[in-house]
C-alpha cells in the first residue's frame, strides 16, 4: 500500500531513510518538470528548476507543516524557483525597452516583461505556419508561451496539473479572485491564439 | 438588448469558473438561468470546454535518466548534488576583486603616492609620517606649526614652485623625495646616516623664496609633529577624502 505524502515525510524525518525521500521525489519529478518547462520555456532550465526544487525540499523538509497539502507546498517552491530563473534571464537580457510592447497585456508585474521578451526572442511560427504543424502539443505550447507569466502559470496549474483555485492561490501567493481573473483572461487569449488552428482541424469535439 | 449584452459580459467572466465548478452557489444558479436563454454564452462555454480538453490532452513529458540520478544524489550525497553553475554576478565580482586588489597594491607601494599620506606600517612610522611635504619640511626645519601654516601654501602650489625652480632646488626636492623613501624603508630605525645638508626653496603665499634647511638626520621631535595642524591635500580634499591621524583614508560625509 502506498503511503501518503505526509506519511513519507514523517518517516523520513524519523528514520532519515533515503528511500522515503526518493519515493517522494519520484512522485513529483515529472509533474514538476511539466510545469517548469511550460513556465520557463526550455528543457535545460526546467531540469535546473526541478533539481533546485528538490534540493530546497531536502533542505527545508522539516519546515513543512500539514496545514496545506504537500503538493501545493512543493509546487510553491517550484513556482518561486521558476520566477527566480525568469528574473535571472530577464536581467541577462538587461534592458527595459520591451516593457512598452503594445501586445503586453494586463497587470504590469515585473515578470510580464519576461513574456514579452520571450515573445520577441522566440521564433514561434505565425498563425499561417501553425496550420502546418502536426503536433497539437507543440501548437498549444507555442501559444502558452505568448501568455503573460502569471496567466500562463495559472492555466498550467489548473488545466494541465488539475489544481483547484484554492491550491493555486496558495502556490502563487495570490487571492482566489486574482487566480480566477488570471485564468479567465489567460483562456481568452489562448482561445484567440488557437482559434485558427481549431477552425481548420477538428481537434476535439466541442460538445460534451 | 443592451441589458442582455451587459449581463452576457458579466456572465462571460464567470463562465470559466462555472466550467471549473468554482462559483458560489448563488453565482452558479444565476449563470445556469442565463445559459438557458443565451446561445452566445452557450457557445463561449463550449469553446472553453474545447480549450480545456485540449490542454488536458497535452502529452506528458518525462524527466531524463540523468536528471533522475541527479535527484537521487540529493539525498545520497547532498554536498555533491548540484553541479557548478556560473551565476550572473560572478564576472562582476571577479572584476571588482581585481580592481580592489590592483588599487590596494598600488596605494600600498612605497613611493607611489608622493604627496599623499601613507598608511603607517609600524608604531614608529606613525610618528614619522612623511605624507605631506609641508609637514616634513616643518619637522625637519624646526619651524613652528603656526608659522609654517602661514608661510607655506597648499601643496600643489609648493610643488609648482619647486618644479619651476632652478636646478639646485630641483635637486633639493629629489633629495627630499629620496629621503622620504628611505624613511619608509627604514621603519625600524628612523635615523638615516647620510650626514649631508641640503637647502630647499619653497614658496610662500607672496612668491617670496624661503630657505629651508633640510637635514638628513631624522631625529624628529614627536611632540612637534603632534602639535602640527591637520594636513591638507588639495587633491584629496577636492574629491572628498581626508586622512585621520593614523594616515588612513576617511570619506567626508
Amino acid at each position: 500500500m502506498d503511503l501518503s505524502d505526509e506519511a513519507l515525510i514523517a518517516n523520513y524525518r524519523q528514520t532519515k531513510d533515503p528511500a522515503c525521500f526518493k519515493s517522494l521525489v519520484r512522485r513529483y519529478e515529472n509533474r514538476l518538470y511539466n510545469v517548469a518547462i511550460r513556465i520557463v520555456g526550455n528543457a535545460e532550465e526546467a531540469e535546473e528548476v526541478v533539481q533546485d526544487t528538490c534540493i530546497k525540499l531536502h533542505q527545508n523538509i522539516d519546515k513543512f507543516k500539514a496545514q496545506s497539502s504537500f503538493a501545493a507546498w512543493i509546487f510553491r517552491i517550484a513556482h518561486n524557483t521558476c520566477l527566480d530563473k525568469l528574473r535571472t534571464k530577464q536581467r541577462r537580457k538587461g534592458f527595459n525597452l520591451f516593457v512598452f510592447d503594445p501586445q503586453s497585456t494586463h497587470d504590469s508585474e515585473g515578470v510580464d516583461t519576461v513574456m514579452v521578451i520571450s515573445q520577441a526572442a522566440d521564433p514561434t511560427p505565425n498563425p499561417a505556419e501553425t496550420l502546418d504543424m502536426t503536433e497539437r502539443g507543440e501548437v498549444i505550447t507555442a501559444s502558452l508561451k505568448k501568455l503573460p507569466e502569471n496567466q500562463r502559470t495559472v492555466v498550467v496549474l489548473h488545466d494541465i496539473e488539475g489544481f483547484s483555485y484554492q491550491e493555486i492561490s496558495s502556490i502563487v501567493g495570490a487571492n482566489i479572485g486574482t487566480v480566477r481573473s488570471r485564468l479567465h483572461y489567460g483562456r481568452v487569449k489562448l482561445r484567440e491564439l488557437l482559434e485558427p488552428y481549431f477552425e481548420r482541424t477538428d481537434m476535439t469535439p466541442a460538445s460534451r | 438588448m443592451e441589458s442582455t449584452n451587459a449581463i452576457c459580459k458579466q456572465i462571460e467572466e464567470s463562465l470559466d469558473a462555472f466550467h471549473d465548478g468554482e462559483l458560489t452557489a448563488t453565482e452558479q444558479v444565476l449563470t445556469e438561468e442565463h445559459l438557458q436563454d443565451c446561445s452566445a454564452c452557450i457557445k463561449k462555454l463550449a469553446e472553453i470546454q474545447r480549450l480545456v480538453h485540449s490542454l488536458k490532452a497535452m502529452p506528458r513529458l518525462q524527466v531524463s535518466d540523468g536528471l533522475s540520478s541527479k535527484l537521487d544524489q540529493i539525498v545520497d550525497r547532498p554536498n555533491n548534488a548540484v553541479a557548478f553553475r556560473p551565476k550572473i554576478w560572478m564576472p562582476v565580482a571577479a572584476a571588482a576583486a581585481v580592481l580592489a586588489i590592483a588599487f590596494g597594491v598600488r596605494s600600498g607601494l612605497p613611493g607611489t603616492n608622493d604627496g599623499a599620506p601613507t598608511v603607517a606600517q609600524s608604531p614608529q612610522m606613525e610618528t614619522q609620517s612623511v605624507g605631506d611635504p609641508r609637514t616634513q619640511v616643518a619637522a625637519i626645519h624646526g619651524t613652528k606649526p603656526g608659522q609654517l601654516a602661514q608661510q607655506v601654501p597648499p601643496i600643489a602650489g609648493a610643488n609648482k614652485v619647486l618644479s619651476q625652480g632652478t636646478r639646485p632646488s630641483d635637486r633639493a626636492e629629489e633629495t627630499v623625495q629620496q629621503h622620504k623613501r628611505e624613511v619608509r624603508h627604514n621603519s625600524i630605525t628612523a635615523t638615516a646616516d647620510h650626514g649631508a645638508t641640503q637647502v630647499a626653496s619653497v614658496a610662500p603665499d607672496k612668491h617670496t623664496p624661503v630657505k629651508a634647511t633640510v637635514t638628513t638626520s631624522y631625529e624628529i621631535d614627536n611632540e612637534q609633529i603632534a602639535e602640527l595642524p591637520a594636513t591638507t591635500n588639495s587633491f584629496t580634499d577636492a574629491v572628498g577624502f581626508a586622512t585621520d591621524e593614523d594616515g588612513l583614508y576617511d570619506i567626508k560625509m
